[in-house]
């Protein structure tokens, strides 16, 4: 069945939430990286027992904000997401698998606020299935792929 | 061999996330039944202290009520092995003490529970098989289950959600969501054995109908 006109005019811009969240939150995450100091995320990632640790970190701190960066700007997605999984598959693997599923673990209400717990593997998976939709889907409009693909399409009709 | 065109795969783009977002949110919904029962103090100025949460003694803890002498009693919706309900004492700072754990309803998806006004009986919806049972309420807030549990009993997929007891304590009215009626039982006050009375359809059915009560 053909889909109505509006809903084709609104389904193109479903990619856009999608790029706006990875994307900040991959840059956020590199640069609070950042302003904490890289050094404490070595330390980290050497009590991990990631090898290599400083390398890695710098890799790490980098894959997220041009990662991050070209998500949000909808450029060369498939290329960019390939790095960016291989990061939230290790953050599974090394850290987040321990406590389960769920990131937003509500514990109890103090006079501090609420407290939680430690997360699980919810946002990593969550961050995977925004990467495969826009691998599979296309970065949509204001993008730099779209672009690409457009002036492919003019140059080869 | 030709590669898949951009609008096949385009397709197949809301998929992966239907997976993580659907599953996502049945587990923190069932995480939250699985979490057991928040207790809240009431302070002299009516606002609600810290939560203090306590585990439940059996999975689904689903409803809550009080009987007469200040027990705990909570409907659970169990896993396979069927609901059942469990009954606590309260102690000053919000831990609950189970007196009676978990005592089978001998049905399913023990939805909620309503207690006679004399205090002396509790029944619990089960949902998903259509039927109530029983409880007789010990002084100290045990449960023990009235002769063979299942007291009352519903046509086939009723889906009983909620009931409620008449404010003389005579009657047990439950709201058949499945099948858009009120089920309407006597209650027998020396046992607590429930006389069914037959339904009363013209409900809508697929209204999402779930609360229902008695004056």
């Amino acid at each position: 069945m053909e889909k109505p006109p509006y809903r084709a005019t609104l389904a193109r811009w479903a990619p856009l939430p999608l790029r706006l969240i990875v994307g900040y939150g991959f840059m956020m995450h590199g640069y609070l990286k950042l302003e904490r100091g890289v050094d404490l995320f070595v330390a980290a990632l050497d009590g991990l027992g990631i090898p290599l640790p400083h390398l890695m970190a710098w890799l790490t701190i980098a894959i997220e904000l041009a990662g991050g960066l070209a998500v949000l700007a909808g450029a060369y997605l498939a290329l960019a997401s390939v790095p960016m999984a291989i990061v939230l598959f290790v953050a599974i693997a090394k850290v987040h698998w321990a406590f389960g599923f769920s990131s937003i673990k509500f514990l109890e209400v103090t006079a501090a606020g609420p407290q939680f717990g430690k997360p699980g593997v919810e946002c990593d998976l969550l961050y995977l299935a925004c990467l495969a939709a826009l691998v599979l889907g296309g970065a949509g409009p204001w993008s730099v792929d779209g672009r690409r693909l457009a002036a492919a399409a003019a140059r080869d009709p | 061999m030709s590669q898949p065109s951009h609008a096949t795969l385009s397709r197949w783009a809301p998929v992966p996330l239907r997976l993580i977002v659907g599953y996502g949110f049945m587990m923190h919904g069932w995480l939250k039944l699985e979490r057991g029962v928040d207790v809240f103090r009431v302070l002299a100025n009516g606002k609600l202290s810290p939560i203090k949460v306590n585990a439940s003694a059996g999975a689904g803890a689903f409803s809550v009520a009080f009987a007469a002498n200040g027990a705990l009693l909570v409907s659970e919706t169990g896993g396979a092995g069927g609901s059942a309900m469990s009954s606590y004492s309260i102690v000053s700072d919000g831990t609950l003490l189970p007196i009676s754990q978990s005592v089978p309803t001998l049905g399913a998806a023990n939805c909620w529970n309503v207690v006679t006004p004399d205090g002396r009986f509790v029944y619990a919806s089960n949902a998903g098989t259509s039927s109530i049972a029983g409880f007789a309420i010990g002084a100290n807030g045990a449960l023990t289950p009235l002769a063979g549990t299942v007291v009352g009993v519903n046509p086939p997929d009723s889906a009983n959600l909620d009931i409620a007891i008449s404010a003389d304590g005579r009657f047990l009215y439950s709201l058949n969501a499945g099948s858009g009626a009120v089920g309407m039982f006597a209650i027998r006050p020396q046992d607590g054995q429930l006389l069914n009375l037959g339904v009363l359809p013209g409900l809508p059915a697929a209204a999402g109908l779930n609360g229902i009560a008695a004056n």
